[in-house]
């Protein structure tokens, strides 16, 4: 106690209670999960209707494949905390409110949602074409193939990519905390930067890695059960 | 017997649109495939052929033209029967197309899963990994296994839902010769067991040699030349497909060295250095000696090769006729007579 004291003496005052350390680690679990969760679904929708819809896909649609593309591109290309502004009037007509770690939900799963969709059209496209072809000739409808094929197929780069998408989520619920919507984010640059607490700062940053790495090896883990 | 059409492709034409270029893929195609048929198309890559098949399936949509299989017209088929007569066309491929996240077994269930009882879709697994020869796989993951082992998979995940007719997309090509040939006879035993009708597209004479029973050769889109195997083998019309056929001989080897033997570098007078080609009932008459007993014609054989084409003995000779030029052209009338195909081979290059 006395080393931690000594090495973090601005953060153990703050552990625990409202504003405190626990709280912003439990918000951005909150936030991460939350927006993993959400725009995993989305993501993953809209990324096999890319695929599906594409020029070469089991539903071949031009029109929509060319709105849909354009729309993920579009949100894609918009820097994080632009979009947390823009989307702010949206954020109250859901939530009520703009602050906190609900309302932060919002552009999260808006900035991530396009994101994990272009990642999950590019880790489906790693599906052999000769595989769909077959379960074509054999007779599966274009659904079947989808949750038979594509996703099964596919299962390991989908893991991969997810692990990608959910690090960088993480990494956008630091920047969401610094406009206010709490968490880790917000810990390290409301007190730590503002007030001159370098080590409130630096926990906060640690807490953030160990998030990382845990969620890589887990990644990892079942990466290397997939592969034969 | 009446043999039954199974497949029957009318003024099939395939056109799409690729990269700034249209491409003819399939030229006004007719094709008939008759019940236990071994319907071997071959060409060279680019032919068509893989489209071809394509629109027997419908995995390939034709431009214009009418596709029968089993008796329906496929191309007025719901996107629903579709699927269901596709159940009933096997099809197998040049790179397997296995699924690698499931094992053996899981492969080869796919195609019932869900259509079937548990335990009806696991007696049909070990039933056809059995036929195949791979039952001692069931648990292995398709990397785990050769080339010619994965395509035994794909062999048993087509005949999953016992299909009448098996597509054979190339499917010898990415195999040694060896393996080839075992593939091939599994197909042949198939066809006679299972009474399936296959139709096998490659650009390997020699496995149409080997296991069809009749022969269309597509070349730019279109079939120039089709027959049963012996009436192509024996008389070819088109130089592709003469083409072919020597592909199976190695006759282009045969003929350097030819060259550089001394009876062809000192031919004499009226010698004549040719190739005699004959399939089936000419080979029992003693050909070479009736040349020589009726028309004092000697015949030097520099190099024979001769095979088996459904019980049917194909033979290919070069060699040297000596004898004075009325008794030579005697002979090549007498050949012509007897089904004997000739052909002037010039002694250089």
């Amino acid at each position: 106690m006395q080393f931690l004291n000594h090495l973090f003496p601005n953060v153990v005052p703050i552990w625990t209670g409202d504003g405190g350390v626990v709280q912003a680690i439990n918000e951005t679990l909150y936030m991460t999960i939350v927006t993993t969760i959400v725009a995993g679904i989305i993501g993953l929708i809209l990324g096999v209707l890319l695929v599906l819809w594409d020029e070469d896909g089991l539903v071949a649609n031009r029109p929509a494949y060319f709105v849909l593309d354009k729309v993920v591109n579009v949100l894609r290309a918009i820097p994080f905390i632009i979009l947390l502004a823009i989307m702010s009037p949206v954020t109250r007509a859901l939530v009520g409110t703009g602050i906190g770690p609900t309302a932060a939900l919002v552009p999260l799963i808006g900035g991530t949602a396009p994101f994990f969709a272009r990642q999950v059209q590019n880790a489906l496209l790693t599906v052999d074409p000769g595989v769909i072809e077959a379960a074509e000739a054999m007779g599966l409808s274009p659904m079947a193939i989808v949750f038979r094929v594509y996703l099964r197929e596919g299962l390991g780069e989908l893991v991969r990519v997810t692990v990608l998408t959910i690090i960088s989520i993480i990494g956008l619920t630091a920047m969401a905390g610094a406009i206010g919507g709490g968490g880790l984010g917000n810990l390290a640059i409301a007190i730590g930067y503002q007030r001159y607490e370098n080590d409130v700062i630096w926990v906060a940053l640690i807490f953030i890695l160990v998030m990382v790495f845990i969620i890589q090896f887990i990644g990892d883990v079942i990466a290397r059960k997939l592969h034969h | 017997m009446a043999k039954e059409a199974v497949i029957t492709l009318k003024d099939v034409d395939v056109r799409f649109h690729e990269k700034n270029r249209d491409v003819h893929a399939v030229d006004h195609v007719d094709l008939t495939v008759e019940r236990g048929d071994i319907y071997g198309i071959v060409g060279y890559s680019g032919a068509g052929k893989s489209t071809l098949v394509r629109a027997i399936n419908l995995l390939q949509r034709p431009t214009s033209g009418s596709v029968n299989v089993l008796g329906e017209d496929m191309l007025s088929l719901s996107a629903k029967a579709l699927r269901g007569e596709r159940k009933r066309i096997g099809m197998i491929f040049q790179h397997f197309n296995l699924m690698n996240s499931l094992t053996i077994a899981d492969n080869v269930a796919f195609p019932l899963k869900g259509l079937r009882p548990k335990a009806e879709i696991q007696a049909k697994v070990t039933e056809l990994l059995q036929l195949v020869g791979l039952e001692d796989r069931a648990n292995a993951f398709p990397t785990e296994l050769s080339g010619g082992q994965k395509q035994r998979v794909g062999i048993a995940r087509a005949l999953a839902s016992d299909p009448e007719i098996l597509i054979s997309d190339e499917a010898t090509s990415a195999l040694d010769p060896k393996t080839t040939s075992a593939i091939l006879d599994l197909l042949k035993q198939l066809n006679e067991t299972l009474g399936l009708t296959i139709v096998l597209i490659t650009h390997e004479m020699e496995a149409v040699k080997q296991i069809c029973d009749k022969v269309a050769v597509m070349d730019e889109g279109a079939i120039i030349e089709r027959g049963s195997l012996l009436d192509i083998f024996a008389k070819p019309q088109k130089q592709l497909t003469k083409d072919f056929i020597d592909t199976t001989l190695q006759l282009d080897a045969a003929i350097a060295s030819v060259r550089d033997q001394p009876a062809v570098a000192h031919l004499q007078g009226a010698d004549q250095l040719v190739r005699l080609t004959y399939l089936g009932a000419s080979t029992d008459q003693p050909l070479v000696a009736t040349l020589y007993k009726d028309f004092n014609v000697t015949a030097n054989i520099l190099f024979g090769d001769i095979q088996i084409l459904q019980g049917t003995p194909f033979g290919n000779l070069i060699v040297v006729l000596s004898g004075s030029q009325d008794n030579i052209d005697r002979t090549f009338k007498y050949l012509a007579d007897n089904d004997v195909q000739v052909q002037h081979i010039d002694k250089e290059a």
